[in-house]
């Protein structure tokens, strides 16, 4: 079986800057994979561009056999990938309901986004007493709840988070990585940068550690973890 | 530019026939006319605010690359917009040709129906519909009122209105009455 999504030799960059450099990455159907990496290895370029916002440079990148090159950000969220980016970029005047139902634009009746949203409100029963409230007087960790519901909307069979938990309390980090562990349990495989190493690998079968543009390291979590050059080469930590 | 265009007559104008009757029973028949296009164009704002096309534009106007990556088509949902509004201004354009039987390009690509446009909609705001629509009632008003009694001060009073408007309706005049009145929203669930 061929994995839902796979990147060879892949390279991207934003006008004469190539940020990736020719990197393989694979994520199986329902799998976790966490994304590592020290600020300004690339990690949101690779994901951007496997989401489509930053243009291909070279490389393939297939999604359930599926040839994303040349493909618009707006046909590949139809053929089953979501981002949620960087900073969130929640619609930070409208309430939790309308944001949802903005996220449900690829969703072909109402009938449907209602039904995809009762779904996001069972894994975030949070959202559901707040969905009249707007979002921008949510909490932080409220806002990257409604961040990945507003993606979920769309029925995606890969979730691209950017950046989990920056700028979050660690108890409401172990509850949004609980709700992603239920979202993957459900089908939906994650694709996850997270700067906090901890949190990133708690869930994650798989994991890539990115330097500069390439992966440096991958292979299972325990493995990645307990690679002797894992803390001090790669991620910057001391000993 | 438009003046030179062989198009409707050019710089000549083009007269269009007037329907049959008396000038009472004209009249009346340009306002019912008029109020069911004015019908027409809110139920087409109230259908697109409404639905798909409305959340993909509030979409939009959070940024093209957000909207994207909620699976919005971005050119084709901005040319749906431009196709609607050109035949809401169509619609209103031919209407508005026959009532007043003489059309020439001044009429419509002079500069003063453009500040006026843009004036209605900056006192009415954006994101509301009720807010051009009291805007739209208020500078016509004024204007015709101005013409009325003073000839051709109306763009002055234009003019006066824009600086009005900046100084004490900075959002339009429908978010300072909903900031003021109608400040339900924010907060509310605490």
């Amino acid at each position: 079986m061929s994995a839902l999504l796979e990147a060879t030799a892949l390279r991207a960059g934003y006008g004469e800057l190539e940020i990736v450099h020719g990197v393989d990455l694979r994520v199986e159907a329902g799998e976790w994979v966490a994304l590592v990496g020290v600020a300004g290895a690339g990690k949101s370029t690779l994901m951007n561009a496997i989401a489509g916002t930053v243009p291909l440079r070279g490389g393939t990148l297939r999604f359930a056999a599926t040839e994303l090159a040349g493909r618009a950000v707006h046909e590949r969220v139809r053929l089953g990938i979501a981002l949620v980016p960087q900073g969130r970029r929640l619609f930070a005047g409208m309430s939790v309901e309308e944001n949802l139902v903005a996220g449900g634009h690829v969703r072909s009746s109402r009938g449907a986004v209602a039904d995809a949203a009762e779904r996001a409100y069972a894994l975030f029963p949070r959202l559901r007493e707040r969905r009249r409230q707007i979002v921008g007087t949510l909490s932080g960790g409220e806002q990257q709840m409604c961040a990945i519901a507003r993606a979920l909307m769309a029925g995606p069979r890969l979730l691209l988070i950017d950046e989990l938990s920056l700028g979050l309390a660690p108890i409401v980090v172990d509850d949004l990585l609980e709700a992603l562990e239920r979202i993957r349990r459900d089908g939906t495989a994650l694709l996850v940068v997270e700067q906090d190493v901890d949190a990133a690998l708690r869930y994650a079968t798989r994991a890539y550690v990115m330097q500069l543009g390439t992966i440096v390291l991958s292979g299972a979590s325990t493995d990645v973890r307990a690679d002797p050059g894992f803390g001090a080469s790669y991620m910057g930590i001391a000993g | 530019m438009v003046t030179n265009l062989p198009l409707a007559g050019g710089a000549k104008g083009l007269s269009l026939p007037l329907p049959a009757g008396t000038p009472a029973t004209i009249a009346t028949f340009f306002y019912e006319v008029f109020l069911l296009v004015l019908v027409v164009a809110l139920a087409a704002a109230v259908w697109v605010d409404r639905g798909r096309l409305g959340y993909a534009c509030r979409a939009l106007r959070a940024g093209d690359d957000v909207a994207q990556s909620l699976g919005v088509d971005t050119l084709r949902t901005k040319v749906a917009l431009w196709a609607m509004s050109a035949a809401l201004t169509g619609l209103i354009g031919a209407v508005y040709a026959y009532s007043v039987n003489y059309i020439e390009p001044p009429d419509v690509f002079s500069l003063g129906l453009s500040v006026k446009a843009f004036v209605i909609m900056l006192l009415g705001g954006t994101a509301s519909l009720l807010g051009p629509l009291v805007a739209a009632f208020f500078v016509e008003g004024a204007v015709t009122l101005t013409q009325h009694y003073f000839l051709n001060y109306d763009v002055g009073v234009l003019g006066l209105i824009v600086i009005a408007a900046v100084v004490f309706f900075p959002r339009g005049a429908s978010a300072f009455v909903r900031d003021r009145f109608f400040a339900r929203r924010s907060g509310a669930a605490r």
